[in-house]
């Protein structure tokens, strides 16, 4: 029994892919050709690196305190009162996500599959299945993520695979793009994107062997990098980067371009696999503000926070008035959302050598 | 806690999840309707245009006057529309599968709410698979046309665009025996000269993309109707900033594809070899290889074509030697006489300013230096392209000839 008891590495990697690969599927091309042009796989590689190095860092800062999770070493190395606020702004932070993402999601099944429902139904629903599934334990929320993974990398990668036949070369060259873009602020917009598996870092502790989950971080954020990647290299090498830049998800047009020959209508395959990585997705984000709540007010029990944060997330969800609004503010949390996990596993990775080197100086 | 103590609750999430979750709220049935398969958009002048509707606006927008548009669109009737080839119910008895309805209006949308006020069921653009637009039309500019169907969620990237030379309107009712519903007819029409190599796929989507390159300009199918039942391919309409400025010759579709080395092969080549007589070559297989590059800061590109061909047909009545003695003599005069009209077409579309190959594209991905400099815009490259230079070498393998041989 304790095999079920306990997280293995592998479930541990695929928690991280199906977490991470999400809401950004459909509009990354779009972004990282406005940002690079022909450039856009680089500029992709660029900011998948930058985010897999912040995931590994707060993986490689859990395997140094395997016995408890973010929330309580972070009050022992940098004090509870700091730690505290650090830690309910990671909250706040990951319930903004979520109704971000919710929005991004009713906005796309509105448009395109179910024109005449009203999107707060929609989002309803999902927000209702994501807050009722929260209520798991960390075991069963692990199972969850590897048992859709296969779902959301096969046909994926099924439907890429049959693009590239449609990959014209020259749209992808030169491979910098022809403009010099802001690169550094581009890539730490797609970095973002990784950082939806942050909750990863409550689950180290139940894992068999904590010291690897760095390992499995690193494979769990390259598998799902490598989708975005590969999205982005058929979707610019198919419609050229000027055409990616004005349509809104261009994804979606791969897929439903792709279909030619091979089947009319692919594009409904790829919504159904996108709805299932996007519920993924908001699941790990929503999930991490819920059990990061109850460690950080030491409650009993998650359950009620699960319910209590629905209306919170769909709130935020109703903010933005319009698409263009919408897009605006999730460009801005990603790079605000990004220093803040990023910045603070530092802080507490630095800390955590200090203590351990004191501690050692004392012996 | 007891489980039954959860029930009510239970049941009562059940209850309130099971119509949400099974989507019923967009439930329509395939018979409540307006599946448009075909629409043809034509020019209207305003003195035969009749009475404004008035469903989309009361005063004459300024910016739009003189510029009404005749939309025909082709609507299929439920259970008339034959499904399978096996299937001959409805037909022709019940008259045509489809209803061919006429809407007048300022634009694609303007036309198409004018239509829904005239019949009952939602108009849906899930089924429409080819848009037919007039020359006149075209040469006005597309953009109107382009910013509808893309913006519109229902709208495939494989449906084609046609433009014809005569009203786009006539060629929705051309329904030669072959096929029941005259739209699928000139779908089949197309996709088959696709098949068969005689047209590239240029979907809506890869002339769209066009459109949106700086370095390529987008082209269309041509057509023309004959002997009043027949659509005819005659070649492809050529752009320049989203109008159109000319077509080419149904030959010159060949020339296209070899230049940029499309397959299957298609076309048949007519040529005169001295000695031998005129002897027809069809092409099985393009290769095509293009260098570019910067020559006294002028673009320069240098084009190698394999055809790979078999001889189809040789008339000349007077030699009687194997016509293997020959190929090399047939090879080399006809790759002159192919490399001769390449060029001639590639000179016919710098006249017209409009880069159907997509040469600009690839100065922009293998030469951006220049590209950086010189290309602001797309004009600047339909400038550009005209003063381009080009080396091409046509290299013809002949490979088989057929059951006789001489």
């Amino acid at each position: 029994m304790s095999d079920t008891l306990s997280i293995s590495s592998i479930r541990m990697a695929a928690l991280v892919t199906s977490a991470n690969v999400g809401i950004g599927v459909l509009t990354l091309p779009r972004f990282a050709a406005v940002g690079a042009e022909s450039g856009a796989p680089l500029l992709t590689a660029a900011g998948i690196l930058c985010g897999t190095m912040s995931l590994l860092l707060l993986a490689y800062l859990c395997s140094r305190h395997p016995g408890e999770n973010l929330i309580f070493f972070s009050e022992k190395l940098v004090g509870a009162p700091f730690a505290r606020v650090m830690n309910g702004l990671l909250i706040l932070y990951f319930l903004l996500v979520s109704g971000i993402s919710l929005r991004q999601f009713g906005e796309v099944v509105v448009l395109v599959l179910l024109q005449k429902t009203p999107m707060q139904i929609v989002e309803c629903m999902l927000l209702l299945v994501v807050a009722l599934s929260a209520r798991r334990d960390l075991i069963k929320f692990s199972f969850v993520h590897s048992f859709y993974l296969p779902f959301i990398l096969l046909p994926g990668l099924f439907i890429v695979l049959i693009a590239t036949r449609s990959i014209d070369p020259n749209n992808l060259l030169p491979l910098i793009g022809n403009h010099r873009g802001d690169w550094p602020n581009e890539s730490v917009k797609i970095a973002s994107l990784s950082q939806m598996s942050f909750v990863f870092c409550l689950l180290v502790p139940l894992m068999k062997f904590p010291k690897r989950a760095a390992s499995s971080v690193a494979i769990g954020a390259a598998v799902g990098g490598s989708l975005y990647l590969l999205v982005v290299l058929t979707t610019v090498g198919m419609f050229g980067a000027e055409e990616t830049k004005i349509l809104t998800y261009p994804t979606l047009e791969t897929a439903r371009s792709a279909s030619m020959g091979v089947g009319q209508r692919l594009d409904a395959l790829f919504l159904i696999i996108w709805v299932i990585s996007i519920y993924t997705t908001i699941y790990a984000t929503y999930y991490f503000s819920v059990h990061a709540s109850r460690d950080l007010f030491r409650l009993g029990d998650h359950r009620m926070l699960a319910s209590f944060y629905m209306p919170a997330v769909y709130a935020v969800s109703m903010i933005p008035p319009n698409i263009h609004v919408l897009y605006s503010l999730w460009d801005l949390s990603g790079r605000y959302g990004f220093l803040l996990t990023a910045a603070y596993p530092l802080l507490l990775l630095v800390m955590s050598f200090i203590r351990s080197g004191r501690r050692r100086a004392h012996a | 806690m007891p489980s039954w103590r959860r029930m009510p609750a239970l049941a009562l999430a059940a209850a309130i999840a099971l119509p949400l979750l099974s989507g019923c709220w967009d439930r329509q049935e395939l018979e409540d309707r307006a599946l448009i398969l075909g629409m043809a958009i034509d020019e209207v002048n305003e003195a035969a245009a009749g009475d404004h509707e008035h469903t989309t606006h009361l005063h004459e927008p300024k910016s739009l006057r003189n510029h009404r548009i005749l939309v025909t669109a082709q609507i299929a009737i439920p259970g008339r529309v034959p499904l399978g080839p096996g299937e001959s119910g409805g037909g022709k008895q019940g008259g045509l599968p489809v209803w061919v309805v006429k809407v007048t209006g300022y634009s694609i949308d303007d036309a198409l709410n004018n239509l829904q006020q005239e019949i009952a069921d939602p108009r849906s653009l899930i089924h429409l698979r080819i848009i037919v637009v007039s020359e006149k039309i075209a040469r006005r500019g597309m953009e109107d046309i382009n910013d509808y169907f893309r913006r519109n969620s229902e709208v495939r990237r494989s449906t084609w665009i046609v433009v014809s030379d005569i009203e786009a309107n006539k060629l929705m009712n051309v329904a030669p025996p072959l096929e029941r519903v005259p739209t699928l007819y000139l779908l089949s029409m197309i996709e088959k000269s696709v098949e068969m190599g005689k047209f590239p796929p240029q979907y809506s989507g890869n002339f769209w993309s066009a459109e949106s390159r700086l370095g390529q300009d987008e082209f269309l199918p041509y057509v023309s109707i004959r002997q009043k039942e027949n659509i005819l391919l005659k070649g492809m309409a050529l752009f320049r900033g989203g109008k159109m400025v000319g077509h080419s010759e149904p030959i010159e579709i060949g020339s296209y594809m070899a230049i940029k080395g499309l397959n299957p092969g298609g076309y048949s080549i007519l040529g005169d070899v001295p000695g031998i007589g005129a002897i027809m070559l069809k092409s099985n297989r393009r290769i095509a290889q293009t260098k570019v590059s910067i020559r006294n800061g002028k673009p320069h590109a240098h084009i190698v074509v394999h055809l790979d061909t078999s001889i189809e047909e040789k008339i000349d009545g007077e030699s009687e030697r194997y016509t293997a003695e020959d190929f090399d003599l047939i090879r080399n005069h006809m790759g002159k006489e192919v490399s001769y009209f390449l060029l001639e077409f590639i000179r016919k579309t710098q006249r017209y300013r409009s880069d159907p190959f997509g040469f600009g594209e690839m100065f922009r991905a293998r030469e951006p230096a220049y590209w950086n400099s010189v290309i602001k815009s797309k004009e600047d490259w339909e400038r550009e392209y005209a003063g381009m230079t080009f080396e091409l070498e046509c290299k013809v393998a002949i490979r088989r000839e057929g059951l006789k041989l001489n």
